[in-house]
């Protein structure tokens, strides 16, 4: 038998079972049948001595072709093999994407510390700092200190809560203003936020316990106008520019001049409605220039500062700008209203 | 304070229409709460007379009338019992409709054709009680005239919100004069028709002497005697306008003096002179024991802080608050004395107040009246009582004035107040402004204006008043906008910062922030458990032992609690002494409305009493709650406990807090086998428990939930992340080395882990617990503890044998120390 013959044998037999050949275990096989120790082409090697010597560089070079081409063609169909595998167990792996996904709980923020932070922040922006004050206080800084004295008929615009003959809850932020210019010399500008109490019944739209913010500005030359702009900027921050606002006078002890800041009703921009009482405006805080007598009490020198003061109540901007109809909700904490606020 | 448009437009010609007063007025500063139309709805409605009845032919209790409607004759059908010829009636023809929504249609009731409907007076709207029959109109009213202009009620009416400063706008000629000052100073005002000076009078014969006991409450007192007076019905024009003012006509007198008093502001009174005895009046204090019956029928017990109008035997009246009924007008009374006076504001509010009595007069005095137009309001009500009540005038007016007021000065300088609002107004302007409101200004050079306070602007005290004024005229509204410089940035202060992020990093943890009432109740089972856990808290606030005060905390704990002198009602009569009843009452709430699993943080004020007259101590709390959290780490059944105490721990160690422990302690609220007390160094800061099964069955709440309650200012003291500086990241290899071991149950976990850093060098940077157990194949007694340690040299790489060396001495201390026994060893 020659061996050229049998190298072509060999080839022919590999082709033959290669082309059978589809996973790994067939290809392993034939693998060790022809590439083995005692493998097909290993013998044909051994047959190599036995050849003459001029055809042994051809011979050789045939059967180093065989063996090459035989690694490979195993190789490439192996890798292919692994490649189908593992497309295959991709394939398997498939998930249904839309299934929800992992959530951690993130917890949430009260509506009034909500609107607090962003009232402080706007105010920070232009260039306040945050005071702060007891919750239990003292005639003085209630109401004397701000010009409210005992027998007045102001004493009717708020119903009190009292301790004792010397101590009461705070009706308003205002003895935070006291306090500050106390122990402060000008300029001042600060806000105080903060809760407050008075003898009201709960209702839809009264609560004993409250929350305001108040504000004071004193310094030489603060003017009206400065009051005016300062609040409107604060208004069109927290209801958007597109709410006017316009100023009213009024009375409070503590300013003089006084006005009520009115905004353009955010249910029905003026047009009136149930929720302005239809005039087409909301009340939405108490403001004016600090009263002399208020920055005399407190050692400062009304003939050479002046200064603006303003008061709102939280809790009514947060029932505003988030459209709650019930006070009560902000106390109740159910948790179906606190998951709306995020 | 009501007033009408028509009453109001007698004085001055309002320069707008009756929609656009409402605005007017708002913008004025007085603030129109309500304006309504007060023939509203009855537009449609005409007067008519019963010309003819006849009884209906088949029912007894109806009738059939022929009404003249002026234009035409109607048949209309009636069950009323007042129907009676030449009756002039309101009605309703077919094709209106009524006040409260009823159609009126062409009909036949019984088979007898009914063309309209004569109306009673709760029918129109006009009566809110219902009436017996149908409402009989004044005889001089024609048949066929609209109705709303037969009983003048084509007329609006403004409810007015009056601050305090506004008492002149308490009398409509105060109104006029704001209208005229805020739209044209030109504008002129008809003054009300008075009784002319007292000229032709004679002297007093049988007037009172009038003596004021107590001139400081009294400043001035007039009275003045009319006689034959005939009581009767005052005009329906003057009805009409006292019912749109919102007062309930009762008869001329008594007509007249509120008509005047809603004239001029003045408050005025009438005796009934016959009933006065002895002909003299005395303004002096009541003696103690007196009594006096007011005219609502109540006895009054009087005292000496009560100012009266007496005469010589008995008081006739609390001064300026309610006259009494033993001198009150009624339908025999012949002679009249009218007083009109000015009260001192302070005692008549207390007076008021006293006795629970706000009268009409009572709330002008209180804002003070205008003592200068005493005299001449009494001369327009003589004006008035000698016309539409027959009177009598022959005597002067006595006038006791023993300190007349002297108009007050005030120099207002023009650049001030251009500097003050931030507008630029000339002096002459300002002076217009000024008369056109009734103040009398007087340009003394280009910069000053002398002005006089008029009587009726008591309220104008100093510069910043009249500042007001011109800022009221000039309009707020057209007054610039502009912003104050800012010499300092602004911004939150440490603590306020921290506060934020602490608010945060609890967020973070998943926990919803609630906002409690500070207020609680009286009785109030939950602060009731709080009995030891507010001995704990003094130590907190007041930095104390426990047991060095121990004794007296029984008996002090409910005087601890703060209490409302006057609450409103017992539900809110108490102040908080922990955020832990709060707390817990929002998760027994939303357990009951189905919600299994929720995580809750307060921050907030709470208050410890310090005794009565005393400043309570006010502390900021941090509290935190859970119930139904699912994982449960150490399979004790203690999922929220070791939720919050992970939240807890996160929280402290983002805020850099460096050495803290938690140790067992026992408090009434808490499971006595579950509760741990922070401390930082030796300093309480707060408490972490499972409620005890008693609170939590109270409550309807799901077993094992938990609480948290901590002091924020100690937190925030102890905070250290403001400070943090970087550190390397180390370039060796670290080791880490598990240990797993047996020791007795009663060793906490943390005495462990602190035996452990104590046995190893500072190579050992973190030691962990990973797992815990007991049970099965553990001996009776003891529990499993397996321990992650990592070991880290920061200047070389460990070898093997120096974590060996270090882990053989960890046993030996573990062996020593707790007769631990290492498992796999």
């Amino acid at each position: 038998m020659n061996i050229e013959e049998t190298i072509n044998e060999v080839k022919e037999e590999f082709q033959e079972m290669f082309a059978e050949a589809h996973d790994s275990e067939s290809l392993e096989k034939l693998r060790i049948r022809f590439l083995g120790k005692n493998g097909r082409v290993k013998k044909l090697y051994g047959k190599m001595g036995s050849i003459p010597d001029e055809s042994k560089p051809v011979l050789g070079k045939e059967l180093n072709k065989l063996k090459q081409q035989i690694t490979r063609q195993l190789e490439v169909r192996q890798e292919k093999i692994e490649e189908e595998k593992k497309k295959q167990q991709l394939e398997e792996e498939r998930i249904d994407v839309t299934l929800p996904g992992t959530r951690i709980k993130t917890g949430s923020q009260h509506p009034l510390s909500l609107v607090t932070e962003e009232l402080e922040d706007i105010f920070i922006s232009m260039g306040f700092k945050i005071a702060e004050g007891p919750e239990v206080e003292d005639e003085y800084y209630n109401f004397k200190a701000l010009n409210i004295p005992e027998d007045h008929p102001a004493r009717d615009l708020q119903d009190t809560l009292y301790l004792d003959d010397l101590y009461l809850l705070r009706t308003h932020t205002s003895p935070v203003q006291v306090r500050t210019m106390e122990k402060t010399k000008p300029p001042i500008k600060i806000i105080a936020p903060g809760r407050v109490y008075r003898a009201d019944e709960l209702d839809a739209s009264h609560s004993p316990v409250f929350h305001q913010l108040e504000g004071l500005v004193v310094d030489d030359k603060i003017t009206f106008g400065d009051l005016k702009g300062t609040i409107s900027i604060m208004v069109e921050q927290i209801f958007g520019e597109e709410h006017s606002v316009r100023f009213r006078p009024s009375y409070f002890p503590f300013t003089e001049p006084s006005a009520e800041v009115d905004v353009s009703c955010i249910v029905c921009e003026g047009k009136g409605c149930s929720l302005c009482s239809r005039t087409g405006w909301l009340e939405i805080m108490g403001s004016g220039m600090v009263h002399p007598k208020v920055l005399s009490m407190s050692d400062i020198d009304p003939r050479s500062y002046s200064g603006f003061a303003f008061g709102m109540g939280i809790d009514r901007i947060a029932l505003l700008k988030y459209g709650i109809d019930d006070i009560r909700l902000l106390q109740e904490n159910d948790r179906r209203f606190l998951q709306q606020f995020k | 304070m009501q007033i009408s448009y028509n009453w109001l437009n007698s004085y001055i010609d309002i320069p707008c229409e009756p929609k656009e007063l409402k605005y007017f007025l708002t913008m004025a500063g007085l603030e129109v709460e309500e304006m309504f139309y007060q023939g509203e709805g009855l537009d449609k409605i005409i007067t008519g007379e019963i010309i003819g009845i006849k009884d209906h032919e088949n029912a007894d209790n109806l009738k059939v009338c022929q009404v003249d409607c002026g234009e035409n004759k109607r048949q209309i059908v009636c069950g009323a019992s007042n129907i009676a010829e030449n009756l002039k009636v309101a009605v309703a023809l077919p094709g209106s409709r009524l006040p409260g929504g009823l159609k009126i249609e062409e009909t036949e009731l019984r088979g007898v054709k009914s063309s309209g409907m004569i109306c009673s007076a709760d029918e129109l709207g006009l009566k809110e009680e219902r009436q017996s029959g149908i409402m009989e109109l004044p005889e001089e009213v024609e048949a066929g005239d609209l109705l709303v202009e037969a009983l003048l009620l084509n007329d609006y009416t403004y409810k007015l919100d009056l601050t305090p400063n506004y008492a002149r706008c308490l009398g409509h000629l105060g109104v006029a004069r704001e209208v005229r000052g805020l739209s044209d100073e030109t504008l002129e005002i008809n003054w009300p028709e008075l009784l002319p000076e007292d000229d032709g009078k004679t002297f007093q014969a049988a007037t009172p002497e009038v003596e004021i006991q107590d001139p400081d409450l009294c400043q001035r007192y007039t009275c003045r005697l009319i006689e034959d007076v005939e009581i009767k019905a005052s005009p329906l024009w003057m009805q009409r306008r006292l019912e749109a003012a919102g007062i309930r006509p009762i008869n001329n007198i008594v007509d007249i003096t509120n008509y005047v008093m809603l004239e001029y502001n003045q408050p005025l009174h009438a005796f009934d002179y016959d009933n006065i005895n002895g002909r003299k009046i005395i303004v002096r204090r009541a003696n103690p024991g007196e009594r006096l019956i007011t005219l609502d029928d109540e006895k009054r017990q009087l005292t000496p802080e009560v100012l009266v109008i007496a005469d010589r035997e008995k008081p006739v009246g609390l001064a300026g608050v309610m006259g009494g009924a033993n001198t009150e007008v009624t339908e025999s009374t012949g002679r009249v004395l009218l007083e009109a006076a000015s009260f001192d504001a302070v005692n008549v509010r207390r007076t008021a107040k006293k006795y629970g009595l706000s009268s009409e007069s009572s709330h002008r005095f209180e804002r003070k009246i205008d003592i200068t137009a005493v005299a001449e309001a009494s001369r327009r009500a003589c004006y008035l009582l000698e016309r539409y009540a027959g009177g009598k005038i022959t005597e002067e007016m006595v006038d006791c004035y023993p300190e007349p007021c002297e108009k007050k000065k005030l120099q207002l300088e023009t650049d001030r107040v251009n500097n003050f609002l931030g507008v630029e107004i000339a002096g002459e302007e300002m002076s217009d402004m000024l008369t056109g409101l009734g103040f009398e200004a007087d340009m003394k050079d280009d910069s000053r204006i002398a002005v006089s306070i008029p009587g009726f602007r008591r309220d104008v005290d100093g510069e910043a008043d009249l500042i007001e004024e011109i800022a009221r005229v000039y309009g707020y509204n057209n007054i610039p906008y502009t912003r104050p410089a800012s010499a300092e940035p602004g911004g939150r202060n440490p603590e306020q910062k921290a506060s934020l992020k602490i608010n945060r990093i609890l967020r973070g943890q998943g926990l919803e922030e609630v906002k409690n009432f500070s207020l609680r109740p009286k009785d109030d089972n939950l602060t009731d458990y709080l009995q030891d856990y507010y001995k704990f808290y003094l130590a907190v606030t007041e930095g104390k032992s426990r047991s060095s005060r121990e004794d007296s905390f029984e008996s002090n704990f409910k005087n601890s609690i703060v209490k409302l002198k006057n609450p409103l009602s017992q539900a809110f009569s108490r102040m908080r002494i922990s955020l832990l009843p709060g707390l817990i009452e929002v998760l027994s709430l939303n357990s009951r409305k189905q919600v299994k699993d929720m995580s809750i943080y307060e921050t907030g004020r709470v208050f410890v009493s310090r005794g009565e007259r005393n400043r309570p101590v006010e502390t900021d709390k941090i509290g935190l709650a859970s119930m139904g959290a699912a994982y449960d780490p150490w399979n004790l059944s203690a999922p929220d406990y070791f939720y919050l105490k992970g939240a807890v721990e996160n929280l402290l160690d983002k805020l850099e807090i460096d050495s803290w422990s938690w140790q067992r302690i026992k408090l009434d609220i808490f499971h006595p086998g579950r509760v741990a007390d922070l401390k930082f160094k030796n300093k309480r800061v707060g408490v972490l428990g499972e409620l005890h099964p008693d609170v939590i069955e109270e409550f309807k709440l799901p077993a094992r939930t938990s609480a948290v309650e901590l002091d924020k200012k100690l937190i925030y003291q102890a905070a250290g992340y403001e400070k943090i500086s970087y550190q390397q990241i180390p370039r060796f290899p670290s080791i880490s080395r598990d240990l797993a071991l047996l020791i007795s149950e009663d060793i906490p976990a943390r005495d462990v882990i602190e035996a452990v850093e104590e046995a190893a060098s500072d190579i050992l940077i973190s030691t962990e617990i990973f797992d815990f157990y007991q049970g099965e194949q553990i001996p009776e007694g003891r529990k499993s503890l397996a321990l992650n340690m990592v070991f880290q040299d920061y200047n070389k790489t460990l070898k093997e044998e120096e974590v060996e060396k270090q882990v053989d001495n960890i046993i030996e201390v573990l062996e020593d120390e707790f007769q631990a026994k290492i498992r796999g060893k």
